[in-house]
């Protein structure tokens, strides 16, 4: 599905912080010029910064601002005119260093252990609270603006905001289509933050009402949130930085999973660094969501095992998208329709041979080890326009572990395991605009985690919430579209195996006189998983050892009793071979099998023998030889 | 007595002369793997299955079966060898006419008689060993000449035995004949057999008698089978030999 948003004139206030800034340069540089003449005359300089208020603020030599400098002095005399060549250079290379956001969780409630800034362990059947503290600093020497936080915490908890020191912070349902299991959302509007200004906001965190009471009523690691999220602008850019998420692990006895006082073990601690995500985060989708199933999506033949391979793309624009679109004319003329699906395409090709692909999932078996190449594609189908800024996301499976192979220059991929979900997040973005009819690619090697590889039978997730946004300006307005492809499944398949057992191998008649006679000559009993197939190949008549002539006529035939071999008919010897019977390992019927010989007075007495072959093969279906099957 | 095999052996060497004759040898069949079961079988008789339970002495053939296998992995193929051994014994069926000629005479003369009708089937080769063989010997006391010549022949009539020629009694005993297997020899060989006797002048009256024996072996006995009763041998599985 697709989505795309209006951002107004936000725009505007761009371009006035860009005026204020331009503005800035541009009086440090005239400062420069004006200062350069007496430069030459007295070697003493001085700068000085207008402010925000509109005063000139000497600056001292030592600053955080700008410094200047004068060489080259010259002397004339003469009544002549003369030229002297003055130069003035103005380099301008800010201090960006990273803008900071710091969330900090303090426990108010006792009993709540911390495990770790970004984890506590906590006990059911009481009310649970913390103090949140968000802060959000500019270190720049210049100001970043259009700055705005946000979170979203889980239902399980209910969220107040106490007090902030600058902005509009509000909360709000956060998600309110449905798409998270998020009840509550955390906005805060700073807007402007000056060089080397801070903002902070407070909250605190409850636990929510269960039936009435404001308590865990049962075991189990809750989400807390899902991080704070900064976004700003800077010298034109925007930047985002978010915090690592939190969550609460709720116990009966807290105390006793850390009988030695440390850390409680988790699958992997919650990371304490900031995340690089994209450069805009994805918001709600405008439009109601339209599911891919239709789109093409490039799958293999059925149970075709080897190089299996799913593909999803992007869907074409609703007709909203469209809508919306064509009132800027210009938009909708320059969307190719035909590439429109090269937008976003996910590829995910099975690497190991045990992979199959079935019903437009894969089929991996239970136990061993599976690996996948995922291709990441992005195209602008633009004609003219670029893409300001693009970001993919994707979410992998809790069992998989995933490296990244490559990625083309200009873009970036990071992966994150969430330690709670273990799932593993991964981000593809662009770092730069994206020209029209231009794209960008990245792999991933996608693997299952030894030593238990896929244990978890049936229905297992390989790839979800795959989500492409990309935002594009058309005059004096701002686009942005999203994308969300369906997800990929795998199916985790016992391993086919089976316990077979053969009551006899050899069947030894004796024979004193010409006759007929017939002896149940073997039953074939089978358990496990998966189809056993039966194929026999070297059946004959037994025959003598060489150099004599003459063989004892034999048949098989299947079935419970005599009767019913009788009656479904036996089968000479050399027509046996080519044949199959199949047991279902799933309701396993004994396969018993008959064995029928003719003696004749024109056999010589003589030791007569057949070896002949059968074949177990144990697998997902059973094996077809041709014409003659038989079912048990 | 001796007149007829003379001419049976006759008959057999003609019969299976092309058969190559000499080293050959037989396999007495094997004894049971280890493990091997006796397991019920029926015989069809009159296109009806008659059931025989396991150790019924009765059955004209009997089965077991050996080896069990079995096998748990996830192995994708498995592959069993499965045998199928058929230890077929040597039978045979004959029928004589009678086993004792007695000429009456009142001449002498020479005289001669397609007296009887001799058949044989079997499987395999059947050895005719023949003793005793000699001209009929006088049975009284004293007398002149006390035997009486006797010869053996085969043939449709007379003139056939004429001319397959006449076998002397006392030349029987001297030959071992092997009727060797044969499609023929399957499906069952017979003839009339002849016999010739010279009574002369000089034998007194009297009664003349010879008394010979002919032995038929079957040359491939199984080892399953009681080689003298021609039925199951019992135990069929012998026991393990003490080391």
């Amino acid at each position: 599905m697709t989505g795309i948003t209006h951002r107004g004139q936000t725009g505007l206030a761009r371009r006035f912080s860009l005026t204020v800034l331009a503005k800035e340069i541009a009086i440090l540089v005239a400062a420069l010029l004006l200062a350069l003449p007496t430069v030459a005359q007295d070697s003493s300089i001085s700068a000085w910064r207008l402010t925000d208020w509109g005063t000139w603020e000497n600056l001292p030599k030592a600053n955080p601002y700008a410094a200047i400098a004068v060489s080259g002095s010259q002397q004339s005399r003469g009544n002549a005119g003369s030229s002297i060549a003055i130069e003035a250079r103005a380099v301008f290379e800010p201090d960006l260093s990273r803008a900071e956001i710091s969330a900090e969780f303090v426990p108010v409630s006792r009993g709540i252990i911390p495990s770790d800034s970004r984890l506590f362990i906590a006990p059911i059947g009481q009310r649970l609270e913390w103090k949140v503290t968000v802060t959000v600093r500019n270190p720049n020497d210049v100001s970043m603006t259009d700055i705005h936080v946000c979170n979203q915490f889980g239902k399980a908890f209910r969220v107040a905001l106490t007090g902030r020191s600058a902005g509009d912070a509000r909360m709000a349902d956060g998600d309110a289509k449905g798409l998270l299991p998020i009840s509550s959302g955390f906005t805060w509007d700073i807007g402007y933050l000056g060089p080397g200004e801070a903002a902070r906001s407070e909250l605190t965190v409850a636990t929510n009402q269960t039936g009435g009471r404001a308590e865990f009523v049962e075991e189990g690691v809750y989400s807390l949130d899902t991080g704070f999220q900064l976004t700003y602008r800077l010298l034109g850019k925007n930047e985002v930085r978010n915090t690592a998420p939190c969550s609460v692990i709720a116990r009966v006895n807290p105390g006793a999973l850390r009988p030695d006082a440390g850390p409680y073990t988790v699958a992997q601690k919650p990371i304490e660094q900031d995340w690089p995500f994209p450069e805009k985060p994805f918001p709600e989708r405008l439009f109601p969501g339209r599911p891919g199933a239709g789109l093409p999506t490039v799958t293999q033949a059925p149970g075709q095992k080897g190089q299996a391979v799913i593909e999803r793309v992007a869907p074409e624009p609703s007709p909203e998208e469209l809508k919306h679109l064509e009132t800027d004319g210009a938009a909708a003329k320059d969307i190719g329709r035909g590439e429109f699906w090269q937008r976003f395409t996910v590829t995910a090709k099975g690497v190991e041979g045990n992979l199959a692909e079935n019903g437009g999932k894969f089929v991996v078996p239970a136990g061993e080890y599976a690996e996948w190449e995922v291709h990441l594609k992005v195209k602008n189908a633009f004609q003219f326009i670029s893409w300001d800024g693009w970001a993919a996301t994707m979410d992998f499976g809790d069992e998989l572990q995933v490296e990244v192979i490559e990625c083309d220059p200009g873009t970036a991929v990071t992966c994150v395991q969430n330690p709670v979900t273990g799932r593993t997040t991964v981000t593809w973005y662009g770092q730069s605009a994206l020209p029209p009819r231009q794209g960008a690619g990245a792999s991933l090697k996608v693997c299952t985690k030894a030593p238990d590889h896929l244990t978890t039978l049936g229905d297992r997730v390989f790839l979800e919430d795959i989500r492409l946004w990309y935002g594009f300006t058309i005059g004096w307005f701002t686009y942005d579209v999203w994308i969300v492809l369906d997800p990929i499944c795998v199916i985790v398949e016992a391993v086919p195996e089976a316990a077979v057992s053969v009551s006899a191998t050899r069947l030894d008649w004796r024979v004193r006189r010409p006759g007929t006679y017939a002896a149940l000559a073997a039953e074939i009993t089978a358990t496990g998983y998966g189809i056993l197939s039966i194929q026999f190949s070297e059946f004959a008549d037994p025959a003598p050892t060489p150099g004599m002539s003459g063989t004892v006529e034999s048949w098989y035939g299947f079935g419970n009793a005599l009767a019913d071999v009788d009656r479904l008919g036996w089968i000479a010897a050399s027509s046996l071979n080519g044949q199959s019977r199949s047991i279902d390992l799933s309701n396993p019927v004994p396969v018993v099998m008959w064995s029928k010989i003719s003696v004749g007075e024109e056999d010589p007495s003589a030791e007569y023998e057949n070896k002949g072959v059968i074949t177990f093969i144990v697998g997902n279906s059973p094996i077809s030889t041709g014409e003659g099957n038989q079912k048990p | 007595m001796r007149k007829l095999l003379v001419l049976f052996a006759i008959m057999a060497l003609l019969l299976v002369s092309t058969v190559a004759m000499a080293e050959k040898t037989y396999l007495p069949g094997e004894e049971l793997p280890d493990g091997a079961v006796e397991v019920e079988h029926w015989e069809l008789v009159d296109n009806e299955w008659v059931n025989h339970r396991a150790g019924d002495v009765t059955s004209l053939a009997r089965c077991w079966r050996s080896g069990p296998a079995s096998g748990n992995c996830n192995k994708e193929n498995w592959v069993i060898n499965f045998t199928h051994h058929a230890s077929m014994a040597q039978w045979s069926e004959w029928s004589i006419g009678g086993t004792r000629w007695d000429w009456r005479i009142l001449k002498p003369g020479t005289y001669a008689a397609d007296c009887i009708e001799f058949t044989l089937k079997s499987n395999n080769d059947v050895l005719i060993d023949y003793d005793g063989f000699a001209d009929l010997a006088y049975l009284g006391e004293g007398g002149v000449k006390t035997t009486i010549d006797t010869y053996y022949s085969f043939g449709e009539d007379i003139e056939g035995a004429v001319e397959n020629g006449w076998v002397r009694a006392d030349d029987l005993n001297d030959d071992d004949d092997m009727i060797y297997d044969s499609a023929a020899l399957h499906a069952g060989m017979s003839t009339k057999l002849f016999n010739m006797i010279v009574v002369e002048n000089c034998n007194s009256s009297c009664e003349y008698e010879d008394t010979g024996t002919i032995t038929l072996t079957l040359q491939n006995v199984k080892v399953w089978v009681d080689g003298r009763a021609g039925t199951w041998r019992d135990p069929q599985i012998l026991p393990p030999t003490q080391g």
